[in-house]
């Protein structure tokens, strides 16, 4: 492995504080971003890498907070025509005042991450070898609003599981990525960076890293990509797990567009899961969906340029609906951990990058209809573990139906859409149960 | 009597019932404060796409947003309401409407 190492404060100490500056100097901000501009296509290099945001940009994401200009008040008392005003301004007034995004580097740079440039495209990753022999290596992929930042707290656990109420046995080398125009990876400049190139990529790093026996996990975002590299079969890969699955069944999906009235043949179990579904669609829960799959670009701008207006619309998500504001100080994530992630949107400048794998998924359409996600062509075993609190809760029949080869499924009692931030310990067991056959089979 | 927007967030209590007559004169210091966040705007990356599937195009949008910081005159959208007869009243929640009268009546 390469041991540059790119201090962004010494590439850009002089950056000026000005805005006209910073408009310039944030799009290099980032040895991920500028490295970009320089590696040459076909270089397989993989380079040390540590988090070095300048002063000038913290400061302006300061001063930006403390110039929000604000709406009125919404005309409801709850969430149902988004995030609430009073909520948001406590969070944001704290953002510019409290919150220390040092800490939040602290805590990436004692992990040791890593840059690498596949596919024309940088893509940083942090990477934990753990102490135990035969550790299964696992490569672990964030969705949207998410970041590698929901992912720090199952580090530990997976590959320290004596420390965690597990065995050595269950020890996992860990590799999580930033998805491409996320974080600190670069920004692809050309279309066609989908699920499936993405899974490609992903199976390029790993035989990079050196891994012949490996495992995936995803949730969100992280489970069409997951989902794509076993159906691509990736060299090898012997399994995924993934916490929500692609499982609605054809004519379910026909029901949930109005294309076709409900089966009259399914389970109580189903057809909650139906009811629960279409009254999230009527609730407005796709909404977000629908507009970064249509216009990825125009909802970037508010996002770019509005620290509020970023908070506020990675709040939007349906996953966060249960989130209690940091409310419980105890309860993860905690207020510091969503505005981690939040930060980290806002430092790489990458709402808009973000939001186009939305556009570049387009015609494919729902991420959990089976059909759309070509589950039947995934002969690769495949684990399931559903969270409660998720955005829906697929019942086992369904993914019986749509993964041939599904070798675990378990319904857990607690967690949500953000499983590995919100449960750790209860996420990581789950990983251990979920691959242990696989361990032993090879 | 002529009420302005600044007349209008003031909180003097009014007949709920009476129409008034409305002019529309903005501060001068809410139009600096618009050119001055324009020409603060932070911008995203450009899309990936030659044309708007992705949304309005980054070229299309600075562009826009340079004029609208520069030679943009809201003054002359205020003149041409102001040369029309505007009122306000209190009709439960809506507070503003336009009331043209034909010539022809």
């Amino acid at each position: 492995m390469g041991s540059v190492r790119f201090s962004v404060a010494t590439r850009h100490s002089s950056l000026a504080a000005s805005v006209a500056a910073l408009s310039v100097g944030l799009s290099c901000v980032f040895a991920a971003y500028c490295h970009a501009q320089a590696t040459p296509t076909g270089e397989t290099t993989i380079r040390a890498f540590k988090v070095e945001v300048p002063q000038a940009a913290i400061d302006d994401l300061r001063r930006r907070i403390a110039a929000t200009r604000w709406p009125d008040k919404e005309t409801v008392v709850d969430r149902s025509q988004g995030v609430q005003l009073g909520k948001l301004q406590e969070l944001v007034r704290y953002w510019g005042s409290s919150y220390d995004w040092r800490k939040a580097e602290a805590k990436l740079n004692v992990l040791p991450q890593f840059m690498t440039n596949i596919d024309g495209v940088d893509i940083h990753f942090i990477h934990v070898r753990s102490r135990h022999k035969n550790a299964l290596p696992v490569i672990i992929t964030h969705g949207w609003p998410g970041s590698i930042i929901e992912q720090l707290k199952v580090i530990g656990p997976l590959t320290d599981p004596t420390a965690h109420g597990g065995s050595a046995e269950d020890a996992f080398d860990v590799v999580i990525p930033s998805l491409p125009g996320y974080g600190f990876s670069g920004k692809p400049t050309v279309t066609g960076w989908d699920p499936d190139r993405i899974a490609r990529a992903w199976a390029e790093l790993m035989k990079r890293l050196g891994y012949t026996r490996y495992v995936a996990q995803g949730g969100d975002w992280g489970t069409p990509i997951s989902s794509a590299m076993a159906r691509q079969n990736a060299p090898g890969l012997l399994g995924i797990h993934i916490n929500l699955p692609a499982t609605v069944p054809p004519e379910v999906a026909a029901a949930l567009v109005g294309a076709a009235s409900v089966p009259t043949d399914l389970t109580d179990k189903e057809r909650a899961v139906v009811e629960a579904l279409m009254t999230s669609g009527k609730q407005g829960n796709l909404a977000y969906f629908t507009m970064l799959t249509a216009r990825p670009q125009t909802v970037g701008y508010g996002a770019t340029d509005s620290p509020a207006g970023l908070a506020a619309w990675i709040l939007v998500h349906p996953g966060f609906a249960q989130w209690t504001y940091g409310a419980d100080p105890d309860k993860t994530p905690t207020k510091d951990d969503v505005l981690d992630d939040i930060t980290l949107y806002w430092l790489t400048n990458t709402a808009t990058s973000a939001s186009r794998l939305y556009w570049e998924n387009g015609a494919r359409g729902s991420v959990i209809v089976a059909a759309a996600q070509k589950t039947g062509e995934i002969a690769l075993p495949v684990a399931i573990t559903v969270f409660p609190e998720d955005v829906y809760r697929p019942p086992e029949t369904w993914a019986r139906r749509a993964y041939r080869n599904l070798i675990y499924f378990h319904e857990v009692d607690k967690g949500g859409h953000f499983a590995a931030w919100e449960q750790p310990e209860l996420f990581s067991a789950e990983l251990r149960a979920a691959f242990r056959s696989l361990r032993q089979s090879n | 009597m002529t009420e302005t927007i600044a007349a209008q967030r003031s909180n003097q209590p009014v007949d709920d019932n009476a129409i008034r007559p409305f002019r529309v004169n903005v501060p001068e210091g809410e139009l600096t404060e618009l050119r001055r966040r324009i020409k603060a705007t932070r911008w995203p990356d450009r899309e990936t796409v030659g044309d708007a599937t992705q949304g309005v195009q980054l070229a299309t949008t600075e562009a826009l947003a340079r004029y609208w910081s520069t030679e943009y005159d809201w003054r002359k959208a205020e003149a041409r309401l102001n040369a029309l007869p505007q009122f306000i009243t209190q009709v439960d929640w809506a507070r503003h409407s336009f009331h043209s009268r034909s010539l022809e009546t």
